[in-house]
């Protein structure tokens, strides 16, 4: 999640460059690292969007300063979107751009969720999954009844937890509390990060068949949904378990299928604090043989004050299968009770 | 139902007694501005979720031994890379290029690793030289 920050202006010398260099409506600064290191060679997007929605882009030079010309007097939120896990991804709210002198704003990476281990870092594996995939710019393939055909093995782009969820401020105090101990988050157990097979950023397979997808994701359980195609309803809350995935439904708005899912737990923290009521809406649009975007409407309306969106883009992998990934198959506890037989001489 | 704070803080107080082998604790662990490099002999694998981890021994300026634990990725994504449970065995010579653990233990995160037979496994590092063709 983003942390949210209110940001003091402060206008100093910025690696080399001096405020006085930069004209007004200039956003520039760089990115250093908790040990105040620059952060060099990501060559990173990054974007900032006023309160009209309007976003304009800059990269990050190898050097680990970026510079966002001519923007109109308002306040901005950033987004720095990294190609690796090795830093925390970085949004901020709240920066003040006007027209009387440039901002310079230094943006402080937090370190990432471990440090890129051979093969351990998702974001880079996605990306090295992904090139091997022949003819990315094909036709879409399409089932027997005309209809796009989603089925393949699937890694999305960027980071699955970007965008800020609007929580309501019992919610957000109960969230800004949780997130000081790391030891609660259920990844640290091996359990779902999301309720949202999609918000992953490891492969995912989906197997379409007429009446269902089933989507297999390569995350910390052996995961698995089947999103219904034949029209049912979801169940009726007396019938059914809160689950870490929920219930899902979907039908075709022409090429698009609209996925609607509730009757989640509140135990993913992929959503922030959030409640039972919880509503998921998904959109997947294969675009090409080897693209499909992606668009992520939620909604809580005893938890959050307004709905979460984001629109992200999926990537097909050629040439791999979803591989059995059961995390918790280290946890100390369970040595113990290994199969005794593999002790045999 | 909404969660209650009462709940939240009954989960907080269980938590912090939990072992320090839970998968990620979610804060820092390796420091990539500490990186070392260690040569020496695998004294051990264990091919596990949710992270393969090697023993090295390397022998010190006075031919002391130092013991070394080098942690990896899971084996489903160490298989993509060209690992699997047979590279490597007790007595193989090896390089290992990493980051030491930030509690000041014998433990290196790796960042490449060089076998015996002269292969080098470097890709799905965080460290990478160029990001560019990482889309």
């Amino acid at each position: 999640m983003i942390r949210r920050s209110v940001l003091a202006i402060a206008v100093g010398v910025l690696f080399g460059l001096t405020a006085g260099q930069l004209a007004a409506g200039e956003l520039a600064g760089r990115l250093v690292d908790p040990d105040g290191k620059a952060v060099e060679r990501l060559e990173s997007p990054i974007t900032v969007t006023d309160a009209a929605g309007r976003s304009f882009s800059g990269k990050v030079s190898r050097d680990g300063t970026y510079r966002i010309s001519a923007l109109p007097a308002g306040t901005y939120v950033l987004d720095l979107d990294l190609p690796t896990r090795l830093y925390e991804r970085h949004g901020r709210a709240g920066i003040v751009v006007d027209q009387k002198a440039a901002t310079v704003l230094d943006l402080r990476l937090d370190w990432g969720m471990n440090l890129g281990t051979v093969g351990d870092d998702p974001l880079l594996q996605g990306s090295d999954l992904r090139a091997k995939t022949r003819n990315v710019d094909g036709p879409v393939p399409r089932m027997p009844d005309g209809k796009p055909d989603l089925s393949g093995v699937w890694t999305n782009f960027g980071d699955s937890f970007a965008g800020a969820v609007p929580m309501q401020p019992w919610a957000q105090a109960l969230f800004d509390e949780w997130r000081k101990i790391p030891q609660d988050n259920p990844g640290a157990y091996c359990l779902p990060q999301s309720g949202l097979m999609t918000m992953t950023n490891y492969p995912y397979k989906f197997v379409q068949t007429p009446g269902a997808i089933v989507q297999l994701i390569e995350d910390m359980v052996i995961s698995h949904r089947q999103i219904h195609l034949d029209g049912r309803a979801h169940p009726d809350a007396q019938a059914w378990n809160p689950s870490w995935y929920g219930h899902s439904i979907g039908r075709w708005d022409g090429d698009t299928l609209v996925v609607e899912t509730v009757g989640f737990n509140e135990q993913t923290p992929g959503f922030g604090i959030h409640s039972e009521a919880l509503k998921l809406t998904e959109k997947y649009r294969r675009t090409s043989y080897g693209r499909m975007d992606i668009e992520i409407i939620a909604e809580d309306p005893q938890a959050w004050t307004g709905p979460y969106r984001r629109t992200r883009q999926a990537g097909l992998v050629e040439g791999t299968e979803i591989v059995e990934f059961v995390c918790a198959e280290g946890a100390p506890a369970h040595a113990a009770k290994r199969a005794p037989w593999k002790a045999r001489p | 139902m909404k969660p209650s704070r009462s709940v939240f803080l009954a989960l907080a107080s269980a938590a912090l007694a939990l072992p320090a082998l839970a998968h990620h604790s979610f804060v820092a662990q390796f420091d990539p501005n500490k990186p070392r490099t260690i040569v020496g002999t695998v004294t051990g694998l264990e091919w596990t979720n949710p992270h393969a981890r090697f023993y090295v021994d390397v022998p010190d300026a006075k031919g002391k031994v130092l013991k070394f634990e080098v942690e990896l990725g899971s084996p489903n994504k160490l298989l993509r890379y060209g690992w699997n449970r047979n590279s490597m065995k007790a007595g193989d010579a090896i390089t290992v290029e990493g980051f030491d653990a930030r509690d000041g233990s014998a433990l290196i995160n790796a960042k490449t690793v060089k076998f015996a037979d002269g292969r080098t496994i470097s890709a799905g590092s965080s460290l990478q030289e160029d990001y560019s063709n990482k889309k």
